[in-house]
Parts: C-alpha cells; structure tokens; sequence
C-alpha cells in the first residue's frame, strides 16, 4: 500500500513538473558562451621561472576529444601545460587541482563490465592524454590532462608547484584559475550591473549611513506582487560583482543556471534520481521589486539537501563598492506545499546558516572582514515565522556583513567590524 | 485553468496521502542524557593557548541510547565536545573546523522524524537543539555538546578552531584522535615488538636508504610465497604513532578484518606475512578507493621505523563482495598509487621530505605483467621514500631530496 501510494504521489509529480517545464520553455533565450574550437580559449600564467597554460574543453568538446561522454560520468579533462624555466626541477601536484583526481586509466575503464580480458585494462590513449608525471624537469615543457571532479559553469583550481633549491630551501607557488565552461546558461553572466539602477539612483555612503539604511530595509523577501513576507534578508555583502564571484567560486559554491527548457528537464531527471543537479534554477524571491540578481548553492549529497543564496545588489554603494543584500538558508529536505507542489524544506535555525558561511567563506580565504547589523528583528524559536511556502524560521534578529576578496585572505587576517553585537 | 484542475485533484490527493501516512506515526520521542554512556569520563582533553578542549565520541549503540534514534544508520556521527575559554575575551568555536561538511540539528531531528508523531518530532527538535554546542564561548566560561559529523570507521581524527573574538590573539588549531568503542583495527592485533630480533634489524642513516633499498623486495607474494604479487613501491620512514595520525589526518580510515582464511589467502604477503595494517580512502562511491597496506621493514633509519608498503586503486565497476576486492578491478598503473600517496601526505601536512629510489621492478606498459590475482600492472620501477611526520608541516616546507636528480621517468607516459 506504501508503495503504491509513493508511486501514485511520484507519478502526480512528474505530471506537474511536466507542466511546469512546458510553461518555463516559453522564456527567451540566454547568453552563453560559445563552444568549438577549446584550444581557443586557453589561458596562461607565469610565475617565478614556471609558466602554466590551461583550457577547459565542454562536455562536447571532451567528448570529440575521448571519444566518450566524460561529463555524464561526472569527470572533467583539465588541459595543462607546465614549462620549468628554472635550474632545479619542480613537482607539479594535481592534488591542489583536485582532491580526487581520477587517474586516466580510471577514466578509461568507466564502462568496464568483466573482468574476461584483464589487459584490455591498459589503454594507452589514455595513458597517453594524461599529464603523466609529476616532476618537470628543468627547461622541460609537460603537458596533457588531468581529470577531475565536474564542476560546470566556472572552474576555479589551483595549479601548484613544489620545488627545492640547491641549497635546501623549499617553494610552493600556487597560481589560480577561474575558467568559464560553455554549456550552461549561467544567471549572472547576462547582468548589466551599473544599469540596474539610474545614474542618480546610485549613493555612496560612510558606515553610519550604510549601517541605518541597512537597519532600515525590509526584514524579508517578498513575493512577484511584493507581497507576503518570507524569508529574512540575514546577509549583507560588500564587493564588487567580480569579487563576489570569485569569492563564492573559491569556497566551493556552485553558479545557477536560469529557468530554461534544458534546465528544467534537468531538474526533474535529478528528482527522479535523487542525484545532483547542482545548477539547478532556483525560484524567485524578491526584494527591490524584482528577483534575485544571482543565487549560489552548495550542494551536498542530494538535490534535497544543499544551502543556497541568493543577491540582490542595492542601489548604494560603501567606500566606492557595491553593497548586496542577501538571503541564506540550508535545505534539509522536500516537502509538498499548495503553492509550487514542492519546495525545500529548510532549517529552521537560519543564523545556524548564516554562521555556517562566515565559517565557510574565511576558511576559503575568500573574506576580508565581517561585522553585524540589525534590521531583521527577532524571532523566537517559541513563535517562529513562516516564508512564503509556510517553513517556519528564527532568528536573533541580525543581518551578516561580509566583505569578500578576490585575492586569497590567511584566515588570521580576518577583520572584525565592531558594528552591532549580537551575542551580547 | 486546466492547470488549475490538475493542480487542485492533485493537492486533494496529497493530502490525502500525507493524512495517511501522519496517521502511521503516533510514536511519542524519547531520548536518555549523557550521563547514562561513559563518554565524558573517557573524554580526550587538550590544552593550548588559553582553551581546554575535551572531546569523545559515542559509539553507535551509546548514540542511540542518547539521542533515541539510530543516528550512524544515516550516516551521522555525534562528536560531543566541551570548551572552556579562559582568556580574557569571548571566543569562537568553529563548527566547520570538525566536519565541513557538518549536520545542522534540526536537519538531523528532520532525517528522523518519520519515526515520531509531530509532538514526538518537536520535541527531538529540542532536544538536538539544546544539546548542540553553541558557537560564541564567554571569557571564563565552558561551554559544551554536540557537533554532527559524517561517520568514519574506526579512530575518529578531527580538528577543533577556536579563535578570539578581540585582541591579536590567534587561531588555536587543535587536532584529535579519538578512539570510538567497538572497533578493534587491524594493527591493536599486531605485536610490533616481537615481529623481529634486535639483530635482525638493520640501523643505517638516510644517505644508505637508496642503496639498502634495493637489497629489499621489489613485490609483495600470494600466501604460498610462489605467486608474484604487485610492486610494494612505497616506504614510509616515521614512528608508528606519527605514521598512524598522518594517514588518518589524510583522511584514511583504519580497518578491522577478520582475519579468516578467505582474507589471507587474497592477501599480498611480505616477509611471509600479511599486512600488519590496512588503510582505506573512498571517494563517496565505494567502488573508487584505495587501499593501503603496510609491513614494519626490519630497518631503522636515524634510529626511526621504516614501513614499507603497496597502495591499490580500484577503478571501473565490478562486483565487489563484503569488504574485499574480489572482482574489483585495480589500476594496473600502479605509479599512479604512489604519486598520489605522495601528494595526499604533502596536502594533509604530514610530509617532512621524500625522494624517488630506483629500486623497484621495471614493467613497461605494453607488456603488463599479471600478479596472482590476475591483475595486470606496470611500473617505471621507481619506489618513493617519505619522511613522515606526526606534527603539522607547512605545504612551504616539503623538501625534495632528489635521489633521482634529472630523471624523466618517475611515473613518466611513454
């Protein structure tokens, strides 16, 4: 009878999801990047003596190259070339590029079903597109691929270079990538930041001001109609779009692609599967009478369980650089509501959330400072609130101000803003 | 309006079925306290700066005695902690320090409602909530609770961050490694002191490793000693304890075979013995993982243990039975295995120096060779000798000893 009735409820899903991806393909199209010739969009950097190159090829482009479809197994080919200008050899470590690196012959036996003809194992195309070694040695030039962890939108990894020199001493040098990837339709990339708002809309304020106009914003996001109330506005960031970027990308978050035809079919495959969509697009909450500029999301094991974020950039800017206002929650699970069939459920205790980012962003590196305002007003856990789909939420009341970089920031170098104390 | 229909037949339907399945769950929640499971009293405590962490870990069954629900079956491991703050200003518990990835209460109270009524369901909420242990920690005072951590088998490793609020005071990065109940790995079998006599070991200095390491076997053998096993290409110069922490910083886990007469007869053998201890890495799907094994080398450089060892990588996807590697396919480029070794040490801290000994057994890759087990595999040759450290080492200061200096072969493609 349970089985019954779950395949009754999944069936009755499939249907409204249906539904709901037929209306989402009448939306126009969006920018994306071209894809062809991968080789075209190779980027180089270089260090003390050590020039590193690298491209990213797309899901189609890997799969001209290797003959498989690398990306539907989760596995993205990192092309690197690594030239040693130096005396001493160096050893390159693609751990840094990936903790879980798969090895080429891993990649290549993806499919492997019997064990018949253990040699078949051995597949030297592959073992012959891997980068191969680790150390390069002095005037050599290395070059191939690694294979790593899908990530789509924007790869961001490290390349990094050990090295010892004659005398003993010991380097580390770490250079830094962000490369877009063709293939998704990514929210941001289509944003005209500075014509958001009119030129005479635009106000650059001192801390006092910023703290009050930041006191005095709405406590929650609304809907379409700018109605309702739903869920509070508990961050603020401060940063230019280039640095949010980037900061977010360090920390492990992934981009979000817009509601199109594609991504909405994708969305229902990872519901019937319980596996990944981690671009999955999310609804729109609106503050500023329009949705969010850019959601974030960080996915953890399932669809179902993944934190997610969501910025509006504000008409005022602090010290010169724009000032986002922000909503962050943890999903816990699914559950079924009247108003969208189903939503996230998410967790109650969303300050638990918005601590758990300030963690996450300063052991990225990726924060300057950080400090509190007020603005949201406490909630009690005894008379919570609900968002827009019924979730109830708490909270002490205050909003996370966080300055994120681009440029790597030690975690010791953290600044605290002694704006507001919320756990005095 | 046709959506509207189907959106209102459909809402009547679900209701319908979650009344139903409401209805099912009538189950009051009811949990017991830290107090009735020892794990206070054989808490691990450390000291530095100005904080005093106590940390220990239930065991699966005491978990459930505490919280009422089998918390490990959904993978969730408590890790319950106390901090007390002794400096002059409110400090900082990073919860993300101990599990990046960690379960916020309410999100296990959620995973576990489904076996409790809603009042049940409140109340476990509330229970988990109050016994999580908060961030901010006042000067002077000791806060303590739990963190939700995902499980890991074996001796739990974790590292505590607390950082003052004010002031330059920095970081305090503890680290532990804490023993859970009811588990017995492979190695607490093993009597290191008597695997060999005082003069059958070998003392030699760190400039003699590369010539003794090729009076040492290139490969591990089947249990009869007559099978060639695959290359033992790594060596480990460190004393156990160290060896012990800077795997499982790593991100190892320890096992606990049954030694049975299936287990042995699979094993790699060296020195007429199977491995005196096994290790495990998974990458989240549990037929990507590497094994390694080791053996106590009867020889001691500087005075300090050598291990000698073989790492395994499965690839592909092959039937796999209980716990070994039946069926499983391994990488036969068993290079891959050691680079990775390597870097897994340097990025977990754990590397004082390594270098690259061309001692091993040299197959190229067009003419694999085929162990007892029918794997096929190939080599460079080359075996790759770490000095390991208990103690955190920066990235910075890894030094590369460079035996093979100039060489273009270590883990080269052809």
């Amino acid at each position: 009878m349970k089985a019954l009735l779950s395949l009754l409820r999944r069936t009755l899903l499939i249907t409204a999801l249906l539904l709901l991806a037929a209306c989402a393909s009448t939306q126009s199209p969006v920018f994306s990047i071209p894809e062809g010739d991968w080789k075209a969009r190779i980027e180089m950097q270089s260090g003390s003596d050590i020039v590193v190159s690298t491209a990213v090829p797309s899901a189609k482009e890997s799969r001209e190259i290797f003959g498989m479809p690398l990306y539907k197994k989760g596995i993205q080919p990192v092309w690197l070339e690594i030239t040693n200008h130096r005396d001493e050899l160096v050893t390159f470590l693609p751990v840094g590029l990936d903790p879980q690196y798969f090895t080429p012959l891993e990649v290549a036996n993806t499919d492997l079903k019997s064990k018949d003809d253990p040699t078949a194992l051995v597949d030297e195309f592959f073992l012959n597109q891997g980068i191969g070694a680790l150390v390069v040695n002095p005037g050599e030039t290395r070059s191939g691929f690694v294979f790593s962890k899908l990530d789509e939108g924007t790869k961001a990894f490290n390349v990094d270079i050990g090295r010892t020199d004659a005398t003993g001493q010991s380097y580390f040098e770490t250079f830094t990538f962000f490369i877009p990837v063709p293939g998704l339709a990514i929210d941001h990339y289509n944003v005209d930041w500075r014509g958001l708002y009119a030129d005479d809309e635009w106000v650059d304020l001192d801390a006092e001001q910023l703290i009050e106009r930041l006191e005095s914003l709405v406590c929650c996001v609304t809907d379409k109609k700018s109605q309702g109330s739903g869920d509070p506005l508990n961050l603020v960031i401060i940063g230019r779009p280039i640095e949010v970027y980037t900061a977010f990308i360090r920390a492990g978050w992934d981009e979000t692609e817009t509601v199109t035809r594609t991504s909405s079919m994708k969305t229902i495959a990872s519901f019937l599967s319980g596996g990944e969509y981690r671009y999955s697009p999310v609804s729109g909450l609106y503050v500023f009478g329009r949705p969010q500029d850019v959601a974030f999301q960080k996915a953890r094991e399932t669809i179902h369980e993944r934190n997610h974020l969501r910025l509006w950039m504000s008409s005022f800017t602090f010290q010169g650089i724009p000032v986002w206002v922000g909503q962050i929650s943890r999903d816990i699970g699914v559950r079924f509501t009247p108003k969208t069939i189903t939503t996230h459920k998410i967790d109650p205790n969303v300050d638990e959330t918005r601590e758990y980012l300030l963690e996450n962003l300063s052991y990225a590196q990726s924060l300057a400072k950080f400090g509190y305002v007020g603005g949201v007003g406490e909630v009690s856990i005894d008379q919570p609130k609900g968002n827009l789909t019924g979730d109830p939420w708490f909270t002490d009341g205050y909003r996370l101000v966080l300055w994120v970089s681009s440029e790597p920031v030690a975690i010791s170098d953290v600044q605290y803003m002694d704006w507001r104390q919320p756990y005095d | 309006m046709i959506v509207h229909g189907v959106r209102l037949t459909l809402l009547a339907l679900m209701i319908f079925v979650m009344v139903i399945m409401q209805a099912c769950t009538i189950t009051p929640y009811e949990h017991g306290s830290i107090d009735s499971v020892p794990i206070v009293q054989r808490a691990v405590v450390q000291e530095q700066g100005a904080f005093i962490v106590r940390a220990s870990v239930p065991s699966k069954e005491e978990a459930k005695k505490i919280f009422g629900i089998p918390i490990y079956r959904r993978g969730i491991q408590p890790v319950w902690l106390e901090i007390t703050n002794n400096s002059s200003s409110r400090a900082r518990f990073i919860v993300s320090s101990v599990d990046p990835e960690y379960f916020s209460p309410l999100e296990v109270a959620y995973m576990h409602k489904k076996y409790f009524s809603k009042q049940g369901w409140m109340d476990m909420e509330k229970f988990l909530y109050a016994n999580t242990i908060p961030r901010m920690i006042d000067a002077g005072a000791t806060e303590s609770g739990f963190v939700f951590t995902h499980a890991s088998n074996g001796t739990k490793s974790f590292n505590v961050d607390v950082f003052p609020t004010r002031g330059n005071l920095g970081i305090e990065e503890f680290t532990f490694f804490v023993k859970v109940p009811g588990f017995a790995p492979d190695h607490a079998e093993v009597d290191f002191a008597g695997l060999y006599d005082d003069d059958e070991v070998l003392d030699i200095s760190q400039d003699e490793v590369d010539d003794i390491l090729k009076t040492l076997p290139c490969c591990t053998t089947n249990r009869g000693g007559d099978g060639q096993g695959l290359p033992a290409n790594v060596v480990l110069v460190g004393p156990g304890i160290g060896v012990l922490r800077a795997l499982l910083r790593a991100g190892w886990s320890e096992n606990s075979y049954e030694k049975n007469d299936i287990y042995l007869n699979n094993s790699n053998y060296l020195y007429g013995r199977p491995p005196d201890a096994t290790f495990r890495k998974s990458r989240g799907n549990s037929t990507e993982r590497n094994e390694l094994s080791l053996w106590l080398a009867p020889v001691r450089v500087d005075g300090k243990l050598t291990w000698i060892g073989q790492i395994k990588h499965a690839v592909g996807r092959r039937f796999e039975i209980s716990e070994t590697f039946f069926g499983t396919a391994l990488d036969p480029n068993v290079d891959d295995g050691r680079n990775y070794l390597l870097q897994n040490f340097w990025y977990s801290h754990s590397l004082l120096a390594f270098a690259f000994s061309n001692s091993g057994l040299e197959v190229p890759p067009d003419q694999p060779a085929m162990d007892f087990d029918n794997n096929p595999f190939f080599s460079d040759g080359i075996r790759i000798v770490m000095w390991i450290s208990g103690e955190p080492v920066a990235l910075t200061d890894v030094r590369n000893l460079n035996w093979l200096e100039a060489t273009s072969t270590a883990g080269d493609k052809q």
